[in-house]
C-alpha cells in the first residue's frame, strides 16, 4: 500500500472544506486497498446505512446483510468509482440495489418483522400503522428509498437531486410520485 | 389522481423510525466484525483487494468481462420488425418516458412507443430495465431536415448495480422505415450530448473524457460511428449543435461563458461571442445557418438575455430581456422559417418561481410572452420545440398545484400554444423531458 501522509483525524472537527478534502483522501486511500482507509469510511457511515436498510427492508437481519453487501460490494468496487465526491452517492445507489436483491430473493414484500410495530398501532391521526406498514412495503424499492431520504433524513429535495444526479424538479417529481404511489397503496390496504 | 395524502409526514417519518430504530451497538460492531471476516475471505481466495491484481484474477476478470459485455450486447440489442405505423399524422413529438422513446400525436395527445430495449420496462419504474440494471435514454439529438429526414440519434446510458452510470452507446431510428441501428459506440467515454446533422451524415458525440475533472471532448463521426475527428477541451461543452450543413459545430463554454464555433473537421476553433461580465449559453444556428441565436446573462445587471448575430459572430444584438438569471438550458429556439425565436426562462426570484416562454421576432420586434406561470414555490418546465409549420410550440410544464399550500405540484404535461399566446392546451400528461417536434416522411405508396 502506498504511503501517505495524511493524519488518521476525526473528520466531524475539521471545517467542511478540509473535511471534504479528508474523507476524499480516505476514499482515494480505501480505492488504492488501504483497509485502515476504508475502516473509517465504514464507521461513519454505518449507521446510517444500516438505518436506511432497515426503513427499507423493515428487518433487522435483512438490513444487516444488505449492509454488509453493500460496504463489501464497496470495498471490491471503489477501484471503479471514477469521482470520489460521489462515493456517498454511489454507496446510496448499492445499498439500494441490495435491498432489491434481497427483497427479490427472499420474497418478503409484506412481511412486518419489527416486534414493536402492533398490529393493532394507531398514529396519531387513527391511522393503522399496520396498514402504513403493509403500503410501504408494497412499494418499490426506489420509492421506498425516496421516501427514507427525506422523511427518515430529512434530506432536502436538492441533496436527493443532487445524490441521485437529477435535476431538483425532477428529484421533487419523482418523491411526490412515491408518495402518491403509497397513498395509492394506503387505499389497497384499507 | 390523488391529491391529499392520508398519511401526514408525521406519520411517515414515525412509522419509518420505528423501522428504522437506532440498532444495538453490539449489532454494528457485528456487522463490522462480518464484513472485515468476509473481506479477508473474498482476500484469501480471489485476491480481490483493491490494488492486488494477479494476473491469473485479471485474466479471468476480462474473460468474464468479456462475457458480461457479450451478454449486454445482446440483451441490448433492439428489435423493431415492422415499420412504425404513424397513421395520417404529418408530425408526432418525440419524447421519452420511463421505457423508451415515444411519439405522441400533437393534438390529440396519444401516444405511441418507437422505441425500448428488448426487455420490458417494468412498470411503474421510471427507469428502462436492461438485463442487470435499470438504464435511461439520456439524451436525444434529432434530423431536422434534408434527405435523412426523420432520422433519430439518441443515447442510452446504464446504471449497473453498485456502479456509476455508463453510456451505453449511440442509436439511430429511421421513423420512415422503423429501422434501428446501433452505433458501434459513443467515441467519448463520459457522452454528455448528441447531436445529428441535417442530412443524417453526421454524429456529434460530446463528454467527459475519464473523470468529470478531465478534459472535455467532442467527436464527430460518420453515421456508421467511424470517427472523422475529435478534440479535448478543457471545460465542458454545452450544448454543441450542428450547423445546417454540418461544416460547423456553435457552443458555449461552460466555465467561461465564451461562445465557439469549429470549423474544417474540428482543425479551426474560433470565438464567435466574447463579452466581459456576460455567460453565454445554449447558441443556436438559424434554419439558413447564416445567423445565430444564443442565450446569455448577465451578473451584473442579473439579466437574462437573447442575443442573435450573425454566423460568424459579427453584428451582435440584443434582442430580448428579462430580470434574473436563467435556471436551466430553455433556448432560444428557431422558427423553422427563421422569423422567430422562442425561448423559455425558468428562475427563482425573491417572489417565487417563474417559468414563462417568449416568442419574438429574430429582429427584436413583436415580443410575446406565450405562457406564464409565476410567484410559485415549484415550478418546472421544459424547452420550447416548434412544430414544422411554425404556427404552434410545444413544451412541458408543471406547476404547483394551487388546491394545496405544501408546494405539491400538479402532473406534468405537454402544452401546446400557437406563436401569438392563443390556443393554450394541455395535450397529454407526460414527464418533463426533452421534445422534438418531428415532420413524418411521407409513407410508402
Amino acid at each position: 500500500v502506498q504511503e501517505r501522509i495524511i493524519p488518521d483525524v476525526d473528520s466531524s472537527d475539521l471545517p467542511s472544506t478540509f473535511a471534504a478534502a479528508h474523507q476524499r483522501q480516505l476514499i482515494e486511500r480505501a480505492a488504492d486497498g488501504d483497509r485502515e482507509a476504508f475502516a473509517q469510511l465504514v464507521e461513519t457511515r454505518l449507521e446510517r446505512t444500516f438505518r436506511t436498510a432497515a426503513a427499507i427492508l423493515g428487518n433487522e437481519a435483512d438490513a444487516r446483510d444488505a449492509t454488509q453487501e453493500a460496504f463489501l460490494s464497496a470495498w471490491t468496487n471503489l477501484p471503479r468509482l471514477r469521482d470520489a465526491a460521489s462515493f456517498d452517492a454511489w454507496l446510496g445507489r448499492v445499498l439500494a440495489n441490495k435491498c432489491r436483491d434481497l427483497l427479490r430473493r427472499r420474497h418478503r414484500s409484506r412481511e412486518i418483522a419489527f416486534e414493536d410495530l402492533s398490529e393493532t398501532g394507531q398514529t396519531d391521526a387513527g391511522l393503522s400503522t399496520s396498514a402504513l406498514n403493509a403500503a410501504f412495503e408494497a412499494l418499490s424499492v426506489e420509492h421506498r428509498y425516496l421516501i427514507v431520504l427525506h422523511h427518515l433524513h430529512h434530506e432536502p429535495v436538492a441533496a436527493i437531486a443532487e445524490r441521485l444526479g437529477i435535476p431538483e424538479g425532477t428529484a421533487k417529481w419523482r418523491l411526490y410520485q412515491a408518495r402518491q404511489a403509497l397513498e395509492r397503496a394506503l387505499e389497497v390496504e384499507a | 389522481m390523488s391529491h391529499q395524502f392520508r398519511s401526514s409526514d408525521e406519520q411517515l417519518e414515525q412509522m419509518l423510525r420505528a423501522r428504522a430504530a437506532v440498532p444495538d451497538p453490539q449489532l454494528l460492531g457485528d456487522i463490522v466484525a462480518m464484513t472485515e471476516h468476509r473481506r479477508q475471505r473474498r482476500s484469501l481466495f480471489g485476491g480481490l483487494v483493491p490494488g492486488q491484481r494477479p494476473v491469473l484474477l485479471l485474466a479471468t476478470v476480462a474473460l468474464l468481462l468479456a462475457a458480461l459485455a457479450g451478454a449486454i450486447a445482446v440483451g441490448l440489442r433492439l428489435i423493431l420488425p415492422e415499420p412504425i405505423d404513424f397513421g395520417d399524422l404529418e408530425s408526432v413529438i418525440i419524447s421519452r418516458d420511463e421505457c423508451g422513446l415515444i411519439a405522441i400525436d400533437p393534438f390529440s395527445g396519444e401516444q405511441l412507443t418507437i422505441w425500448q430495449p428488448e426487455d420490458p420496462c417494468e412498470v411503474p419504474r421510471r427507469v428502462v430495465t436492461i438485463r442487470s440494471g435499470p438504464a435511461r435514454i439520456y439524451e436525444l439529438g434529432i434530423a431536422a431536415a434534408g434527405s435523412h429526414d426523420g432520422l433519430l440519434a439518441y443515447s442510452v446510458s446504464r446504471h449497473e448495480p453498485g456502479q456509476e452510470s455508463d453510456l451505453i452507446g449511440l442509436w439511430t431510428l429511421d421513423l420512415a422505415s422503423g429501422r434501428v441501428r446501433q452505433l458501434s459506440e459513443c467515441q467519448v467515454p463520459l457522452c454528455h450530448y448528441t447531436d445529428i446533422s441535417a442530412d443524417g451524415g453526421r454524429i456529434l458525440h460530446s463528454g467527459w473524457e475519464g473523470t468529470a475533472e478531465g478534459v472535455y471532448r467532442l467527436a464527430v463521426t460518420d453515421i456508421d460511428g467511424s470517427l472523422i475527428w475529435s478534440g479535448d477541451f478543457d471545460e465542458p461543452a454545452y450544448e454543441p449543435r450542428f450547423s445546417p450543413d454540418a461544416e460547423a459545430i456553435l457552443f458555449a463554454g461552460y466555465r467561461t461563458g465564451v461562445l465557439y464555433a469549429i470549423r474544417g473537421d474540428g482543425e479551426v476553433l474560433t470565438t464567435v461571442f466574447e463579452q466581459p461580465g456576460l455567460f453565454v449559453r445554449s447558441g443556436n444556428w438559424s434554419p439558413d445557418g447564416r445567423r445565430m441565436a444564443f442565450a446569455a446573462f448577465d451578473e451584473g445587471a442579473d439579466e437574462f438575455q437573447i442575443w442573435v448575430a450573425d454566423a460568424d459572430g459579427g453584428s451582435a444584438r440584443q434582442i430580448a430581456r428579462r430580470e434574473g438569471r436563467q435556471a436551466e438550458r430553455h433556448g432560444p429556439v428557431w422558427s423553422p422559417d427563421g422569423e422567430w425565436i422562442a425561448f423559455a426562462r425558468r428562475t427563482d426570484l425573491p417572489s417565487g418561481g417563474m417559468f414563462e416562454i417568449w416568442v419574438v421576432g429574430a429582429d427584436g420586434s413583436g415580443a410575446v410572452q406565450v405562457y406564464e406561470d409565476c410567484c410559485q414555490r415549484n415550478t418546472v418546465g421544459s424547452l420550447p420545440a416548434w412544430s414544422p409549420d411554425g404556427e404552434w410550440i410545444a413544451f412541458g410544464a408543471s406547476r404547483e398545484d394551487p388546491r394545496f399550500s405544501d408546494g405539491r405540484i400538479e402532473t406534468p404535461g405537454l402544452y401546446l400554444v400557437r406563436r401569438d399566446g392563443s390556443g393554450l392546451r394541455r395535450v397529454a400528461d407526460v414527464s418533463i423531458q426533452p421534445f422534438l417536434w418531428q415532420p413524418l416522411p411521407p409513407s410508402e405508396p
